[in-house]
């Protein structure tokens, strides 16, 4: 099997974990600041690899591949919830009055 | 009218009535103990009935005492003195205090009664597993004496960022519990057998709480135990050795009483605070099954009901 596949084996620990979320964090603020929201989407490529390359690759560095992939799509999914949840808010939709968890009347 | 009554205590004499549980009819014991003072025939007293205030229709138990001055006026004054108000308001508040708690009590126990159905079991149920240590792990294994609960949480060493929050939680959790000496037996099962090897999932939780105990199996146990406890979880196909991916999964803390029943679940959206809450008020609203039975069958039933 040899170095490579025991690294993917072993889960990374926490402060592998808190370096992987540092480094994500500072990735993102400059997605942010640069106004890019998909990161993985391909007509954004240059503009990400000009203005944020470096963070980029210390993120991918930092972070285990699955995860790299994973919080990208998760920054996307959340803007892209957050936004239509301010459109439905700017129409008037109102939140319902109660939680919607299970079991409860 | 007056044979009658005078008739009746001689009836009793003969019977040897027992004086002591009549508590209503106490005019009839004083008439009985009035003819035993006076040992007259009822004849001869027939005729010193008749005389004084003790006339036909009078309200007067005959034999009784004249009872005006028994409510004298000096004696409710005394009573309704300051001392009398204190013991009503502390003893008041205490019974409100008490009956507020017990509501709230019986509010959760009725809750968990709702849940819990006969047959089987809606969340939870049979499994078989392996701890950390290579030992079997079972349902049998939430079951104590202690009343010590069990809070289950299923999930992935490789997890991006939910489970280690999650666990991170149930370390907080613990901790709080800790200081209220509730002890509690945390659990966690793996969704991904095919990575988290014991020693893996030893070294992972390790960095959350040294009491957390790491379960994994087969990946038909696993799925099995999933499907017990209603858990989703999809790992990717076609993965090949080595291959980094991620494994989706519902994210609950299941709350599993000292009878391995199932009793609430903690999601994400409840804080270390509020959770330790909620599993403080189930411990404490807990009754084992034998005196959930007597209850039901016992008089006072119809409080639980």
């Amino acid at each position: 099997m040899g170095w490579f596949s025991s690294e993917v084996q072993a889960p990374p620990d926490k402060n592998k974990r808190q370096t992987c979320w540092d480094s994500r964090d500072r990735f993102f603020e400059c997605l942010t600041a640069h106004g890019i929201d998909n990161s993985l989407d391909a007509k954004q490529k240059d503009a990400v690899e000009n203005n944020c390359g470096t963070l980029r690759t210390e993120f991918q560095n930092n972070c285990v591949a699955s995860w790299f992939k994973y919080f990208q799509e998760k920054r996307y999914n959340d803007i892209t919830r957050e936004r239509y949840i301010k459109k439905l808010e700017a129409e008037g939709a109102q939140e319902l009055p109660f939680k919607l968890a299970p079991g409860k009347k | 009218m007056f044979s009658t009554r005078l008739i009746k205590p001689q009836l009793w004499k003969g019977v040897n009535f027992p004086a002591v549980p009549r508590f209503i009819s106490t005019s009839s014991i004083r008439l009985n103990a009035d003819s035993n003072k006076n040992p007259k025939s009822p004849s001869e007293s027939t005729s010193t009935g008749g005389s004084g205030k003790k006339r036909p229709l009078s309200r007067i138990a005959i034999g009784g005492e004249q009872s005006k001055q028994k409510f004298a006026a000096g004696n409710s004054i005394e009573f309704a003195s300051w001392k009398a108000v204190i013991v009503l308001l502390v003893a008041g508040g205490a019974a409100t205090y008490w009956f507020s708690r017990e509501k709230e009590r019986i509010r959760i126990q009725k809750e968990v009664e709702s849940k819990r159905s006969y047959g089987k079991p809606l969340v939870g149920g049979n499994f078989t597993l392996m701890d950390t240590e290579g030992d079997k792990f079972t349902q049998e294994n939430l079951k104590n004496d202690k009343k010590m609960f069990s809070i289950i949480y299923f999930g992935f060493t490789h997890c991006p960022d939910v489970c280690p929050e999650e666990l991170d939680k149930l370390g907080e959790m613990l901790t709080e519990l800790d200081k209220d000496k509730i002890q509690l037996q945390p659990i966690f099962i793996t969704c991904d057998p095919a990575r988290d090897t014991p020693d893996v999932i030893k070294t992972y939780l390790s960095d959350f709480h040294p009491s957390i105990i790491g379960l994994t199996g087969t990946y038909e146990a696993i799925k099995n135990t999933c499907k017990k406890y209603r858990v989703y979880f999809s790992t990717p196909p076609n993965v090949k050795p080595g291959q980094d991916y991620l494994v989706d999964h519902s994210i609950f803390f299941y709350l599993m009483d000292s009878e391995g029943s199932f009793v609430d679940v903690i999601g994400r959206e409840v804080d270390s605070k509020e959770g330790a809450q909620k599993i403080r008020d189930h411990v404490d609203a807990f009754i084992p099954q034998a005196e959930r039975e007597k209850r039901q069958e016992g008089w006072l039933s119809f409080l639980y009901k």
